[in-house]
C-alpha cells in the first residue's frame, strides 16, 4: 500500500517545528519526520495517519555529530551511519558503535537518525538499550521553545512509549564516552539480520584492583521498553574479574529483575524470550568484564 | 513566525517544488507530500529498473544510491530526497557500457530473473567505491539487505569477492575467487 494524504511542512528551525506540530489544525495528529525509516513504512502499512509531517531535517539549529573526549552528542539531524563509520565516535563511545552494526540494515542506517530511535521507543531497537546502559541525557523541546534535560531512565520509565508528549521535540541525545578501566559488551539475537532484536543487551564493566567496581547492565526487547538491572549491578559489585561463575548468575538475576511481564508475539513466547535474554545478558557481561581486564588504567598514559 | 497552514508547501494534493539530481540530470517537478521516492523514480522519471518489492524496506529491491550512498527509495519520501542526487541502475553504466561492478555480475552470473540485481548493483557498487574488504562479515552485513529468490547468492558472492579483492578489471580474472567460508571451517 502507500501512504494516505497528509500534509507536510518543512520547518527551518526546530521551534518552528514544535509550534507547526502543535498547530491546532492538526488536532495533535502531527509526526515529526526525521529519517523516516521507521515512520515511512508505517505510513505505507496506514498503521498510522497522521495529519502532517513536520520535516525537522532542514533545521540548521538542530545539530548532527558533536564529539568531544567526555562523550557525544547526537543530534537530531544526526544519521545513525554518520556515528558508526567515524573512528572517533568508536574510540569516544564504543558500546554505541557495536549496537549500531545491529541497527536494522546500512541501507537504512544511511537514513535513519540515533535520537528519532529513541523517540521511536520499538520494542526491538538497539539505541534505546544504550541509551540506559549509559544514562544518556536526552534534551526536548517544548511548543514554547524551552529547553529541558532527562537522562533516559526517564524517558523509558514508562512500560512503552516515551514519557515524551507528541507536543514536544527531542533535539539531541549525549552518550557519556568509555570510562578508564571500563569494558563493555552488546549482545543480541534476532530472527535474520536486518530484524528488530529478539532480545538485546547492553552493559559496560568498571574494574579496580582486579575487582568490579561498577556495572551497567541494560536489557531490551524482553518488555516493550529496555530497563536497568539494578540488583543484578549489584550483585556483581567486588566479584573477582578473572573468572566468570558470577556471569550467569547475574544474567538470571537480570532477567528476573524485569520490571514488567516478558513480551510474547508471533515470534516468541514470553518464556523463550526469557531464556534469550539471560544468554544475551550473560554474552554481554562477558564481554564487558574481559575488555575491563584489558582496558587503559587511570594514570598510565 | 509562519503558520503551519499558511505555507504553501503544506497542502496534500497541491504539489510540493523539489528539484532531485536523478543519474546527473536535475529533475524539477511538483509533488505530492505521500508521494514515495521509489515512485517518483519509476513513474515522474520513468525510470522502471528499480524494482519495487516489499514496500517497507526488507528486500532491497528498491535500493538506489542518494549523494552516493545505498538507501531504499521506498522507504523514503520524494520531497525527503529534495536537493539530493540520485543514482539508479540507469545511472551507473560507464560511458562504454557496462561497468565494473556491472561486467563482473555478468561474468559470473550472478543474476537469474533480475528482480533484485538493480538494488544489489547499487549496494555493490558502493562497497566497491569505498574499497571496503572481502571478510564474511563485511560482505554479509551489505548483501543481507538485499534478498534474492533465485540465486542462492553463490554467484553474487563470487562476483563480489572478485570485486572487493581488487581482481575484477572487467575482463575474466584469471583465477577465481575463494567462495565464502561457512562458520564451521572458520
Amino acid at each position: 500500500m502507500k501512504p494516505a494524504p497528509f500534509h507536510y511542512y518543512r520547518a527551518d528551525s526546530a521551534l518552528a517545528a514544535v509550534q507547526a506540530a502543535a498547530a491546532p489544525d492538526w488536532n495533535g495528529n502531527a509526526r515529526f519526520l526525521a529519517g523516516g525509516q521507521s515512520l515511512v513504512p508505517a505510513l505505507s502499512f496506514r498503521d498510522i495517519r497522521p495529519a502532517v509531517l513536520v520535516d525537522i531535517m532542514h533545521c540548521p539549529d538542530l545539530g548532527r555529530l558533536d564529539l568531544a573526549d567526555h562523550g557525544l552528542v547526537a543530534g537530531a539531524r544526526c544519521v545513525q551511519s554518520e556515528i558508526e563509520c567515524s573512528v572517533a565516535s568508536r574510540a569516544v563511545c564504543p558500546l554505541l558503535v557495536d549496537a549500531l552494526r545491529w541497527v536494522a540494515l546500512p541501507q537504512i542506517r544511511n537514513c535513519g537518525t540515533v535520537v528519532g530511535s529513541l523517540a521511536q521507543a520499538n520494542p526491538g531497537a538497539e539505541i534505546p538499550v544504550v541509551a540506559m546502559a549509559l544514562n544518556a541525557t536526552i534534551e526536548i523541546m517544548d511548543v514554547e521553545g524551552r529547553r529541558e534535560t532527562i537522562d533516559a531512565g526517564k524517558l523509558f520509565a514508562n512500560q512503552s512509549g516515551t514519557f515524551v508528549g507528541p507536543a514536544k521535540l527531542l533535539t539531541s541525545a549525549y552518550f557519556r564516552a568509555l570510562r578508564h578501566n571500563e569494558g563493555w559488551g552488546f549482545a543480541e539475537i534476532q530472527l535474520r539480520p536486518g530484524h528488530y532484536a529478539l532480545v538485546c543487551a547492553a552493559t559496560a564493566v568498571v574494574v579496580s584492583e582486579g575487582r568490579v567496581a561498577e556495572t551497567s547492565i541494560s536489557v531490551g526487547g524482553l518488555n516493550s521498553n529496555p530497563y536497568r538491572a539494578a540488583s543484578a549491578e549489584a550483585f556483581t559489585l567486588g566479584r573477582d574479574i578473572l573468572t566468570d561463575t558470577w556471569i550467569t548468575e547475574a544474567a538470571r538475576i537480570a532477567v528476573d529483575g524485569s520490571p514488567w511481564a516478558a513480551r510474547a508475539d508471533q515470534h516468541a513466547s514470553a518464556e523463550y524470550r526469557q531464556a534469550m535474554a539471560i544468554i544475551v545478558v550473560r554474552d554481554a557481561l562477558r564481554s564487558a568484564a574481559r575488555r575491563a581486564q584489558f582496558a587503559p588504567r587511570k594514570g598510565h598514559g | 513566525m509562519m503558520q503551519a497552514t499558511s505555507n504553501p508547501n503544506c497542502n496534500p494534493d497541491g504539489g510540493i517544488p523539489v528539484e532531485i539530481n536523478v543519474n546527473g540530470k536535475p529533475v524539477t517537478q511538483n509533488v505530492q507530500p505521500r508521494l514515495l521516492l521509489s515512485d517518483f523514480i519509476r513513474e515522474n522519471c520513468a525510470l522502471v529498473a528499480t524494482h519495487v518489492g516489499c514496500g517497507e524496506g526488507a528486500c532491497g529491491a528498491c535500493t538506489v544510491l542518494m549523494n552516493g550512498r545505498p538507501v531504499r527509495s521506498c522507504t523514503l519520501l520524494a520531497v525527503q530526497a529534495d536537493g539530493m542526487s540520485i543514482t539508479t541502475v540507469e545511472g551507473l553504466n560507464a560511458p562504454a557500457g557496462l561497468n565494473r561492478v556491472q561486467a563482473a555480475f555478468q561474468h559470473f552470473h550472478a543474476l537469474q530473473c533480475g528482480y533484485c540485481t538493480p538494488g544489489l548493483l547499487a549496494t555493490v557498487t558502493w562497497m566497491v567505491e569505498q574499497g571496503l574488504p572481502s571478510d564474511d562479515a563485511t560482505i554479509m552485513d551489505h548483501l543481507a539487505g538485499h534478498l534474492c529468490r533465485c540465486t542462492g547468492y553463490q554467484n553474487i558472492l563470487l562476483a563480489v569477492c572478485s570485486l572487493l579483492d581488487g581482481g575484477f578489471e572487467g575482463s575474466p580474472p584469471s583465477e577465481y575467487p575463494k567462495l565464502i567460508r561457512t562458520s564451521h571451517e572458520n
